[in-house]
């Protein structure tokens, strides 16, 4: 699986690296809209990271020229500019996401994973792990073939975990994906620990065993290994 | 001591030219009438003179002394009679009297002519009167007649005047009301009308010169804070996710992850706090054009399910009433930011155990929640950045300022109440 990052910012394009790389994909960097727009232009990526701002052109040009390449590429802003018209043109643009600056790793990867699956396997949208099958589109969940009810949020709960096992997901992180731009307002993370130990309870009972690993109270880490 | 009520420009040049007016109008009637008098009196002691000659020369005629007696029967304004021992013989003197005439019954008013003339060889003296009587009602017509005439010049030079000022004084006028119309964050830059006056074309002039700078000036600190808020998104970017690597570290400890958990706290703070500045300088920023149909009754019922999950969280009752649709001409997305941060602050401020009461009427959305005993500090309850013993931990303290702020770009008006002890009420109302 192969991404292109577009970002100038050399520290965030690191980290960015890392932790993509740590997930099996393989990241090419672009400094600049030059660079971005030759590799751009020149290969084919499962994803472009794409930010706006760039050193020597505006990051929605670069999309207006992939568009009319008829290029493939999966594309989600990552941008500072968190407006609303850079948003709805990004996206009238051909973009399939759009991710203000700053973000959480883990919301990347599955917002890129969610991007891949889409692209790759369009139609049977389905994230598997072990006994564990997830359809993305139905929104069902079966451990073993076994069909487990899981409410709204749960199921995002899962399907974040997932889309980054063995990682540690932080807290703040699962409070932002489970309730929105809502979560920022409060310091309690009452519900992420509802919602855990619920979702604990089932796949355990499930019969998954022990796979959500609380992190020091920092986050938790989704690994099957147990099983 | 408090000064004096100011006064319109036109009152103050009017009462001035008033008073200089009534001044010389008055003293005018006086000097007149006095130049007058004297330029009569002159010719009335003229008159006099040319009688004495007269009468000297008719003296002759005279035969007997005992005549005289006749003449100054026929002639009342006549006296003749030897010259009384001690009575000094001089020249002419004309002196006013006053005479008491039985006819009037009145004291009337004479010029005396008093002199000595020679009659058979003896010295006698000789009065001559002339009445005043009538001339006292010319001289009162005349001045009178003038009086009203300066009447008429001055009220007359006083309206031109006025009108003349008017008209000199209306482009001052006009450059005073566009002042008064004037925001620092209006979209056009001013302009202020042409004048054919050089003052006038001066302080329209300097005017246009400072509000532009002044303006420039208050966008260039906007463009700032936006900017700044731009700026700090790509370092705050890069800390959360070195912050969110650090984490994955296999070696980490629990004292680490402590530390850890608390830089992300920070972090999430800093980012939220850097979104809400950017936030409000776009408000300030007017960037928030578009509007829609917003229906109101379901941006609150989607809100409230938003904040469901916290609000049990804070064991709070969240009570929702909203049953009519009231759909208002918006920007959607500022009234669902403006309905999510009165709840987020509802919940944030309240009590254990308490409540929050979302109500929506035709006219108004109402958001009540159980809280602190005291009210907010009045007229600083959507002050930005408020600090004191009211405000909740780990707030930025900028949720009501953005409301207001929103609120104010959308044309509606948000009002606090402090309704019992314990309970706090925010009132968004529309025309």
């Amino acid at each position: 699986m192969k991404l292109l990052i577009v970002e100038d910012e050399a520290e965030l394009a690191a980290s960015l690296v890392s932790h993509l790389q740590a997930q099996h994909y393989v990241c090419e960097v672009a400094a600049t809209y030059a660079a971005a727009e030759d590799k751009m232009l020149l290969y084919d990526y499962d994803c472009i990271l794409l930010d706006l701002t760039l050193p020597g052109g505006d990051g929605l040009t670069l999309l207006r020229q992939l568009q009319a390449q008829h290029k493939a590429d999966g594309v989600i802003i990552t941008s500072a500019r968190n407006e609303l018209d850079d948003r709805i043109t990004g996206l009238h643009l051909g973009a399939d996401d759009y991710l203000p600056k700053p973000f959480h790793l883990s919301e990347l990867s599955a917002r890129v994973a969610a991007l891949v699956r889409r692209r790759r396997f369009n139609g049977a949208n389905t994230v598997v792990a072990g006994p564990l099958t997830a359809d993305v589109l139905a929104r069902t969940v079966s451990v073993h073939g076994q069909a487990l009810p899981l409410t709204r949020s749960e199921f995002d709960l899962l399907l974040l975990l997932l889309s980054n096992q063995n990682r540690v997901v932080m807290k703040s992180t699962i409070a932002e994906h489970v309730s929105g731009d809502m979560a920022e307002h409060f310091d309690s993370f009452e519900p992420v620990y509802t919602h855990v130990k619920n979702l604990k309870r089932k796949l355990t009972e499930a019969g998954l065993g022990d796979c959500i690993r609380t992190v020091y109270g920092l986050g938790y880490r989704f690994e099957l290994a147990a099983v | 001591m408090s000064a004096p009520r100011p006064l319109k420009l036109l009152t103050r040049t009017l009462r001035t030219q008033l008073v200089y007016a009534g001044l010389v109008l008055l003293a005018g009637t006086f000097v007149f009438y006095f130049v007058l008098q004297q330029l009569y009196y002159a010719d009335v002691d003229e008159a006099l003179l040319l009688r004495r000659d007269e009468v000297v020369g008719k003296l002759p005629l005279v035969a007997r002394p005992a005549d005289l007696a006749l003449w100054m029967r026929l002639d009342r304004d006549l006296e003749i009679r030897p010259l009384r021992p001690g009575e000094a013989a001089g020249p002419a003197r004309i002196v006013p009297e006053k005479r008491y005439l039985a006819a009037a019954d009145e004291w009337e008013p004479y010029r005396t002519l008093t002199t000595t003339v020679r009659y058979q060889g003896r010295p006698y003296r000789l009065v001559l009167r002339s009445s005043l009587v009538e001339s006292e009602d010319l001289l009162a017509a005349i001045g009178l007649a003038q009086a009203g005439l300066l009447v008429v010049l001055l009220g007359g030079l006083v309206l031109v005047q006025q009108r003349v000022a008017r008209r000199l004084w209306r482009p001052f006028y006009q450059t005073l009301t566009q002042l008064r119309r004037f925001r620092l964050d209006q979209r056009a830059p001013i302009e202020l009308a042409a004048s054919p006056t050089v003052e006038f074309v001066e302080l329209n002039v300097a005017l246009t010169e400072l509000l532009t700078q002044h303006r420039r000036l208050f966008h260039s600190q906007k463009e700032f804070t936006e900017n700044a808020s731009h700026e700090l998104q790509t370092p705050l970017a890069v800390l959360h996710t070195k912050l969110e690597l650090l984490a994955q570290s296999p070696e980490l400890t629990e004292a680490q992850a402590q530390h850890l958990d608390a830089l992300v706290a920070v972090t999430q703070r800093l980012s939220r706090l850097n979104r809400s500045l950017l936030l409000l300088a776009r408000l300030d920023n007017q960037q928030f054009a578009a509007t829609e149909a917003v229906d109101l009754r379901q941006v609150v019922h989607s809100v409230a399910g938003q904040v469901q999950e916290q609000a049990e969280a804070a064991h709070l009752t969240l009570r929702v009433a909203a049953a009519v649709s009231v759909l208002r001409q918006a920007n959607q997305t500022l009234i669902e930011m403006l309905v999510s941060n009165l709840l987020v602050n509802a919940i944030r401020h309240n009590v254990p155990g308490g409540w929050v009461q979302v109500q929506l009427t035709a006219r108004q959305l109402t958001v009540a929640n159980t809280g602190r005993p005291a009210p907010l500090p009045a007229g600083r309850e959507f002050a930005r950045f408020r600090k004191d013993a009211l405000s909740a931990p780990g707030g930025v303290g900028l949720g009501l300022a953005i409301s207001q702020q929103i609120v104010s770009t959308c044309g509606l008006t948000l009002a606090y109440r402090f309704t019992a002890p314990n309970q706090h009420c925010f009132e968004v109302s529309w025309p």
